[in-house]
């Protein structure tokens, strides 16, 4: 079944809620960085939802292992690596210049390692050099889309000390990797915070706020169970045990995913 | 809230409550105010609620479902349905960016389905 239209609608509402609320950011004397911000933490938990597919996602799901945040706050996919991972044994060439290692090759997306064959070799490369190489460990490792154990591989070096020290340097600065994880809590979330939002938000006062508190345990607690729908109602009608209801403008929560909808008719038995 | 014009019922759809979380995370590592928060919740309501309009052109789809009405309730012009054994029907219009394979009409059969309904005029009007 097709969501696009919710796709459409989520990312419409992310745009215009970023847009309109500069205004009150700046009145409030919060700088663009810190909109920017809530704008990439809001993609990423809608992303996290799964209930629909995001043009943000498109982009975070390049064929690269690094998810890079740049430092304005946008989500952006860095791929640094080719795509052609499942290319018929092309020549995986990562050395640019001189201060990479040379990796093997890639044969339908098993990266191998003809070890021996290759002698691979590594230059430890100097401090200036490290600069502008990716990943910032003086490494140009190959973005494989593993996800299972560890990857390993084998240096050849002349002065080991200097390059695990090098190593280890270039590692304490780096960011954490952004893990696209689909299971289970993600792990920096304040998660047992969730709630919090809905006593919060208890001080608008609203009567929908009280129907969301108790209704809240049942509801939306977990997309996983609450098959939800938010509309507008234009007539609800009963006849004996029968009822019939126009709705409209709204959001369903169904098997995990969002469906947006203009009208929707509904009968049902009591 | 003085100017209670847009229901605040879209905050518990998925991007309303990520919204929230959100907003909750930078309240909690005390970057924003909670007063912003809510003046940005505020613009949420208006937003999505001006998006779902059919001049939005976004929402253009029609659902149907039918099944066995377990419970009803209306309360402060709210009405909220528990459905079970529903059959809901997808109507979608949106064909343009759907990939081609995507069937247009979808049927799901659900086990419970709950409906939250607020009045399409509104209090005011």
């Amino acid at each position: 079944m097709s969501n696009f239209e919710a796709r459409k609608l989520y990312e419409n509402i992310v745009e215009d809620v970023i847009n309109e609320s500069r205004q009150d950011f700046e009145n409030s004397g919060i700088d663009e960085s810190t909109l920017q911000e809530l704008r990439r933490i809001w993609c990423e938990k809608l992303s996290q939802t799964q209930v629909a597919k995001f043009s943000w996602d498109d982009e975070d799901n390049m064929p690269s292992s690094s998810v890079a945040v740049a430092d304005d706050g946008v989500p952006t996919g860095d791929s640094h690596a080719p795509s052609d991972l499942g290319g018929d044994g092309g020549e995986y060439a990562l050395g640019e210049g001189s201060s990479g290692i040379e990796m093997s090759a890639i044969q339908n997306g098993v990266l191998t390692y003809p070890t021996v064959q290759h002698g691979l070799e590594a230059e430890v490369p100097s401090k200036n050099e490290n600069t502008d190489v990716d990943n910032g460990t003086g490494l140009l490792l190959p973005n494989i889309g593993q996800s299972d154990g560890a990857f390993e591989f084998t240096v050849y070096t002349d002065d080991a000390k200097q390059f695990m020290k090098d190593l280890k340097a270039k590692n304490n600065g780096k960011k954490v990797k952004k893990i696209d994880q689909g299971d289970g809590n993600f792990g920096d979330d304040d998660d047992e915070d969730d709630d919090d939002i809905f006593n919060d938000s208890d001080d608008i006062n609203s009567d929908l706020d009280d129907d969301l508190e108790s209704d809240k345990s049942d509801g939306e607690s977990g997309d996983q169970e609450g098959q939800l729908m938010l509309c507008l109602y234009d007539k609800v009608q009963r006849i004996k045990n029968k009822w019939k209801s126009n709705l409209k403008e709204g959001i369903a929560n169904i098997d995990g995913k969002d469906y947006v909808f203009h009208k929707a008719t509904g009968e049902s038995e009591w | 809230m003085n100017n209670a014009a847009y229901y605040e019922l879209y905050r518990r759809s998925t991007i309303g409550v990520t919204l929230a979380d959100s907003l909750d995370t930078l309240i909690s590592d005390e970057k924003i105010q909670p007063q912003l928060a809510n003046t940005i919740l505020n613009n949420f309501d208006r937003i999505i609620s001006d998006n779902l309009k059919l001049e939005a052109n976004i929402a253009k789809s029609k659902l149907s479902f039918k099944g066995v009405l377990s419970t009803y309730n209306f309360c402060d012009d709210v009405w909220t349905f528990i459905i079970k054994n529903v059959t809901i029907k997808l109507n979608d219009i949106s064909s343009e960016g759907a990939s081609a394979n995507n069937s247009i009409d979808s049927e799901i059969n659900v086990d419970k389905f709950k409906i939250v309904a607020c009045n399409a005029r509104r209090a005011g009007e």
